[in-house]
């Protein structure tokens, strides 16, 4: 017992003091960060250094891999501790909260540093990650990328590490070309559509696929399979129209969302469902209108059903 | 009609497969729309008694954050930014989702961006702070029929019976398209209230379809409905399903004071009295004191509750597969 407590004391003595070091962010005489079409990126983008809580000999293929933002914000650990902002620059004109920022994104430019960094909390020597956004309310980023290199790591106590996109930078998500970094655009997802709808790591009832938190009777997977705003009542992309003879049934599909099912179905006594033949009768970049012709008979009965499914 | 005078390895492979079941079904949701759809009815020469079975869509869905009578005592019922513009609801009612009058279509008075001024107090309906309301909008004859129903213009009419009694009839004016009252004013948006029964006299037998309108959606929840006092009510259940149901299956039995309320079932064509029904609290009894839960009742059509005291009455719902 008395051996282990003075393990502990050693092990307390043997934790450094913290001390403060720095990261210079710079582009100078390296690649400038632009959107996935190479266009350079607006002043004013949100620029998140630091590393991601995963296991150092995965954590790259991990990363590389995962498209979901949300998942992606949970492993993040900014660069700086303490201050709201720690590790998050954004690229205007001035000082931001511990990132001092140049106008970007000039090639060539110093574009930021993070001073105050605590050896504690983020140890000498730990990777680092660049993590960009094509917007400055990351809410509202269509488009990011995540970038490191081996010279890229956390500062030796009051030392100073620079960060320049001139390194040999590994784009994992995102594009290494030779005079850019290229973002990409966000995975289009369920959990990527909460992001934008409800806010970087929202959690909660309201952000569930079952939610309906505007009253208008559409769950959240089906306010996300039809492009719909969460917040405020939607008229419903699926309408009956029935005459003396027979009726149709007319609905959205989404050409682009890999998660979600829409499928139409149809029932005569409301307990045996069947899914509605249906054709496109007309369809642009993210949608098709498809079109159900109801069976001959004296009833039919139509709704949609949004199933999530694994891409 | 005047006719209308009623009384009333493979083992390890099954195991992993199993698994993979597992994970999908753990990590998948499905979700379903509201349900829409038409059905017909028979409608024979002569007069005859229906029910919509149909409801328009739900427009709003929410809990109320406070339940207070206004200054003239009415329910003002308040939401968290539901997204409404004022004035919004002219021909709509909220449906408490519990509580004593669950399922009772109370008419809006007014709106603001964030209030329902109700048609009742918050004491005599049982409303309180929390509960959960539905907003739709009310059926209307333009919205139930909007092309005529296939009705003889300007002769076969659709009859209602307002809460003291009396009757007004409806017809289709072909020339513009609208529905008018005997007196030639227009009555498109003449409501008809969740289970109310109407009478349809027709000049030649109809097929009718109903759901051609915006009244194409299917309601799933119990619906209450208001049974006024000495005066012939003429209500039906919500149910658009089947040729044929039993008198039981409307629900309304445990409602019916034992031995007093009665059920009057009509004649489609004639709409003569078939058969007064009593309950027993449990059950129906008919003239015979002998059990008639089970008599038959065309689907979709309506039958006459006579009650001493005004009351609300539930209607079964129907039944939906997932």
């Amino acid at each position: 017992m008395k051996g282990f407590s003075l393990l502990l004391c050693l092990a307390a003595l043997a934790v450094p003091m913290a001390q403060a070091g720095t990261v210079t962010l710079t582009s100078a005489g390296g690649r400038q960060f632009t959107d996935s079409k190479g266009k350079a990126l607006l002043a004013g983008c949100t620029i998140r250094v630091g590393t991601f809580n995963l296991p150092e000999a995965t954590r790259d293929q991990t990363l590389s891999t995962t498209t979901d933002l949300n998942q992606l914000k949970s492993w993040f650990k900014p660069l700086a501790e303490g201050a709201t902002g720690s590790g998050t620059a954004q690229q205007v004109a001035g000082s931001g909260n511990l990132l001092r920022t140049n106008d970007f994104p000039a090639a060539g430019e110093v574009f930021g540093t993070v001073s105050e960094i605590n050896a504690a909390y983020m140890p000498t020597g730990t990777k680092l990650y660049v993590w960009v956004f094509d917007a400055s309310d990351i809410q509202q980023a269509t488009q990011s990328g995540i970038f490191t290199a081996s010279t890229w790591t956390a500062p030796p106590s009051l030392g100073t590490t620079p960060i320049a996109t001139s390194a040999a930078v590994q784009a994992l998500q995102g594009e290494t070309l030779t005079t850019q970094l290229r973002l990409a655009p966000v995975a289009a997802s369920y959990s990527n559509w909460t992001w934008k709808k409800f806010g970087p790591g929202a959690t909660g009832a309201g952000v569930g696929f079952s939610a309906d938190t505007d009253g208008d009777g559409l769950q959240n997977l089906a306010e996300y399979a039809w492009g719909l705003n969460p917040a405020s009542r939607d008229a419903s992309p699926a309408s009956l129209a029935a005459n003396g003879t027979g009726a149709t049934f007319t609905f959205k599909s989404p050409r682009a969302l890999p998660d979600v099912e829409v499928i139409a179905e149809c029932s005569a006594d409301l307990k045996t469902w069947d899914p509605a033949p249906s054709t496109v009768i007309a369809s642009d970049a993210s949608y098709e209108t498809r079109q159900c012709v109801a069976p001959a008979g004296s009833r039919c009965f139509y709704r949609v059903r949004f199933q999530s499914v694994t891409p | 009609m005047n006719a209308f005078t009623f009384a009333v390895s493979r083992l390890r492979i099954a195991s992993l497969v199993g698994v993979a079941s597992f994970l999908m079904a753990t990590s998948s949701h499905a979700a379903t729309s509201g349900i829409v759809g038409f059905y017909q009815v028979p409608v024979p020469v002569g007069n005859s008694a229906w029910v919509c079975g149909l409801v328009t869509k739900d427009v709003y869905q929410g809990a109320a954050v406070t339940v207070t009578a206004d200054v003239d005592g009415k329910a003002l019922v308040t939401f968290d930014a539901p997204g409404w513009t004022a004035g919004e609801f002219t021909l709509h009612y909220a449906e408490p989702a519990s509580g004593t009058c669950a399922g009772l279509a109370i008419d809006i008075l007014s709106n603001t961006t964030t209030t329902l001024k109700l048609d009742t107090t918050p004491a005599a309906a049982g409303l309180t702070n929390g509960m959960v309301f539905t907003v739709r909008k009310h059926t209307t004859i333009a919205g139930l029929l909007p092309d005529g129903g296939g009705f003889l213009p300007f002769t076969d009419s659709l009859s209602l019976f307002a809460s003291n009694g009396t009757q007004q009839s409806y017809f289709f004016n072909s020339i513009n398209s609208t529905w008018i009252s005997a007196l030639g004013a227009n009555s498109n948006n003449v409501i008809i209230r969740p289970g109310q029964g109407m009478v349809l006299q027709v000049t030649n037998a109809l097929t009718l379809t109903l759901g051609k309108g915006e009244v194409c959606h299917v309601k799933t929840t119990p619906t209450k409905i208001k049974a006024n006092a000495s005066v012939p009510n003429l209500i039906g259940a919500l149910n658009p399903l089947g040729t044929t149901t039993t008198l039981s299956a409307l629900g309304i039995t445990g409602s019916l004071e034992a031995f007093n309320d009665s059920i009057v079932v009509l004649d489609p064509g004639s709409l003569a009295q078939t058969g007064t029904y009593l309950s027993t609290g449990s059950n129906l009894i008919n003239g015979l004191g002998q059990n008639a839960n089970n008599t038959s009742l065309p689907a979709g059509a309506s039958v006459v509750i006579n009650v001493d005291t005004a009351k609300n009455m539930a209607l079964t719902p129907v039944t939906v597969s997932p």
